[in-house]
């Protein structure tokens, strides 16, 4: 058993609506081992997002403690978070979130963009890797959803971080396309790559080596 | 494709620009025609500061020809028998030059007599002036300097040593001795400022003509001692010649005191008696209205500053809001995107480049447009101003290399400051907040 990236203990994260307290996450006690294809499943508005913005620290927890990778967040400030994102964390959003003026190619260079560093022959590579590679001078708009969103999975790889996090990569896709980009995390994860992946799709969640329930902010099982 | 290949912050900063061209556009063509403006007015003040400059100049140096050598302090009793002596003058000249050193200046007393000369006409009651003066030192008297350096004329200036020797000016020439020319001799009867006296002088040489001039030409200048000699103001018996005029001449007026001076003379000369005039009052007056002058000159100075400041301020205000405006609405409508860049690790500094960028580009691309129209506007205004008709739509304009390095960096000094808020709001856009997709 290799050991756990991902290390959350007691988590809470509580919004204020008014007058009212919404415990989006009410206790989480959980830990995610390296390497593992993990899912995060459970029904519209369990706090899976919130989970997930948490654990790639994205946000803050209200109380409980955070470790990602070794590190505690709760004892990282803001830009020192974001350095942290940039070389352990890589983002897949469900509505892709490339940027409409940039080609496939200058969309997975973007978080590398102020490197020193030039990345533009590994870009080619991780395109290649997600089937892109007739795609690179293409801009989104001429793409459809399902190589919009491998695009992006290049994207999360460009700065080589340990962990995937994907928060419903398949919720605007058919279920074929669907299905074609979990086989993409697969593969990932086959090459050690920590995958988490969030989704309310029972179909989507069986893929994964473990699958996490979650309902009302609180842990059921996995 | 090898460039195309590269991507870095520079060409994300440039589509963004691109992105929305025609909202680009517009602001470049507002931001442009502020910058020609400021350009335009920018060259325009320094147009008008630099004739006002000039003219500051020519005032100074105006007071400064007014304070030197125009202080003449003469001597005058004409119907005194107790005129001054030689030995009177010479103490006179010792007690200038001396009050004039202690008071960090120079000054002298001249010696004058001032005569007439009858005209030669039979019924003519005019006269010309005839000057005698010591014909080594000539004379100083308010803004005339007469002596052999100063002087042009044709012919000889008249001998050192003196003797029957005159000069003559043209008009003097023409009415009274036509046909007379340098070297030959001529009498001349002189009418004396003393009870109006007359006297003939025989065999009198005309050493020189002096050149046709407004002041010269109905003058005539002899050595003043033989003058003396030969209209009765010399004494044999004690051998000294009596002077009327003394012309006292000081380098800087502005440094001493005239009543002091005169107070000085008096008891030197000890001439109680004697009324002592002076021409303070029109130097004070004439100083006066020079500092005056430059005060309003200055005073201009000051309003076309003042003016410029105005119009920085207002062109300042045009680009703040264009700019702030732009990439207020840029930012909102990427909240989205730039939520992402948040989340893939793009840092907050790095957040404030790219939107500060953006606005860097605008502003640039209205420099090099604004900065062309600007320069050729102003230099229409400069061809079409007309300084004789004094331009009422039009101005002199001087487009200096500071005038270019202060616009350049005002515009772009302002464009940084109004992309500052919208650069704040980009960078603490919440990575989560941006991401929501409800
Ligand atoms: N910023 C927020 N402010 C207030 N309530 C929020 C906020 N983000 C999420 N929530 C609430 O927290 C709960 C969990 O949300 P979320 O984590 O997005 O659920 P899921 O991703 O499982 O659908 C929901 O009730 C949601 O309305
Ligand atoms: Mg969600």
């Amino acid at each position: 058993m290799s050991e756990a990236i991902i290390r959350m203990k007691d988590v809470r994260k509580t919004y204020r609506l008014g007058k009212v307290d919404i415990h989006a996450l009410d206790g989480v006690t959980l830990e995610i081992q390296s390497g593992c294809f993990t899912s995060i499943a459970g029904a519209s508005g369990a706090g899976k997002s919130t989970m997930l913005h948490i654990l790639g620290c994205l946000d803050h927890a209200t109380s409980g403690e955070v470790h990602v990778n070794g590190r505690n967040l709760s004892e990282m400030g803001d830009s020192e978070l974001t350095a942290f994102r940039k070389r352990n964390i890589g983002f897949v959003f469900q509505f892709f979130n490339l940027i409409p003026t940039l080609t496939a190619r200058e969309n997975v260079l973007m978080p590398a963009m102020f490197d020193r560093e030039k990345k533009a022959e590994k870009a080619d590579e991780l395109l290649k890797m997600v089937g892109m590679s007739h795609r690179t001078e293409h801009h989104p708009n001429e793409m459809s959803g399902g190589e919009r969103q491998r695009v992006a999975i290049a994207r999360a790889l460009i700065n080589d971080p340990p962990m995937i996090l994907a928060d419903e990569p398949t919720g605007n896709l058919d279920s074929q396309t669907g299905k074609e980009i979990i086989d993409l995390f697969r593969t990932l994860s086959g090459e050690g790559k920590t995958i988490v992946l969030v989704t309310h799709e029972k179909d989507v969640a069986r893929f994964a080596d473990r699958i996490i329930t979650v309902k009302d902010g609180k842990v059921l099982d996995g | 494709m090898a460039s195309a290949k590269r991507f870095g912050a520079f060409s994300y900063v440039g589509r963004n620009v691109k992105r929305r061209s025609l909202r680009s556009a517009i602001t470049v063509t507002g931001i442009s025609v502020v910058i020609a403006f400021f350009i335009l007015f920018a060259s325009i003040s320094q147009g008008l500061k630099d004739d006002i400059m000039e003219e500051i100049e020519r005032q100074k140096e105006a007071l400064l020809e007014q304070r030197a050598g125009f202080i003449t302090l003469m001597i005058l009793d004409p119907f005194s028998s107790n005129l001054f002596n030689g030995s009177e003058l010479e103490q006179t000249d010792q007690y200038v030059k001396d009050y004039c050193a202690e008071h960090n200046t120079t000054g002298e007393a001249y010696p004058l007599a001032v005569n007439f000369l009858k005209s030669e006409e039979p019924d003519s009651d005019d006269m010309f002036l005839l000057f005698g003066i010591d014909p080594e030192k000539g004379v100083k008297y308010d803004f005339i300097t007469f002596n052999n350096e100063t002087v042009s004329l044709e012919g000889a200036y008249l001998s050192p040593t003196g003797g029957a020797e005159i000069l003559l000016g043209n008009n003097v020439l023409q009415s009274n001795y036509p046909g007379v020319g340098v070297g030959d001799k001529i009498d001349i009867e002189t009418v004396s400022y003393i009870a109006g006296a007359s006297a003939i002088l025989d065999n009198v040489t005309v050493t020189g003509i002096l050149a046709p001039s407004i002041i010269y030409d109905n003058f005539a200048a002899m050595p003043i001692e033989y003058l003396l000699e030969n209209t009765g103001l010399y004494d044999n018996a004690t051998n000294e010649y009596f002077y009327m005029f003394i012309s006292i001449w000081v380098e800087d007026a502005s440094l001493i005191d005239f009543a002091e001076l005169k107070a000085g003379i008096k008891d030197i000369a000890g001439l109680t008696d004697r009324d002592i005039s002076d021409n303070e009052n029109y130097i004070k007056r004439t100083i006066l209205a020079h500092e005056t002058e430059i005060a309003e000159q200055e005073e201009m100075r000051r309003t076309v500053d003042g003016w410029l400041l105005a119009v920085i301020v207002l062109l300042s205000i045009i680009t703040v809001v264009g700019i702030s405006n732009t990439m207020l609405m840029s930012v909102t409508e990427r909240r989205r995107e730039i939520g992402t860049l948040k989340a893939v690790g793009i840092s907050k500094a790095r957040i404030y480049q790219l939107v500060l960028g953006e606005a860097f580009v605008l502003v640039l691309i209205s420099l090099i447009i604004g900065g062309i129209t600007g320069v050729a506007l102003a230099e229409y205004f400069d061809s079409q101003y007309d300084a004789e008709a004094g331009g009422i739509f039009f101005a002199p304009t001087n487009l200096t290399p500071f005038v270019l390095t202060y616009v350049v960096c005002i515009s772009i000094g302002v464009a940084m400051l109004a992309a500052l808020y919208p650069a704040w709001q980009a960078a603490r856009l919440e990575p989560t907040e941006a991401l929501r997709y409800e």
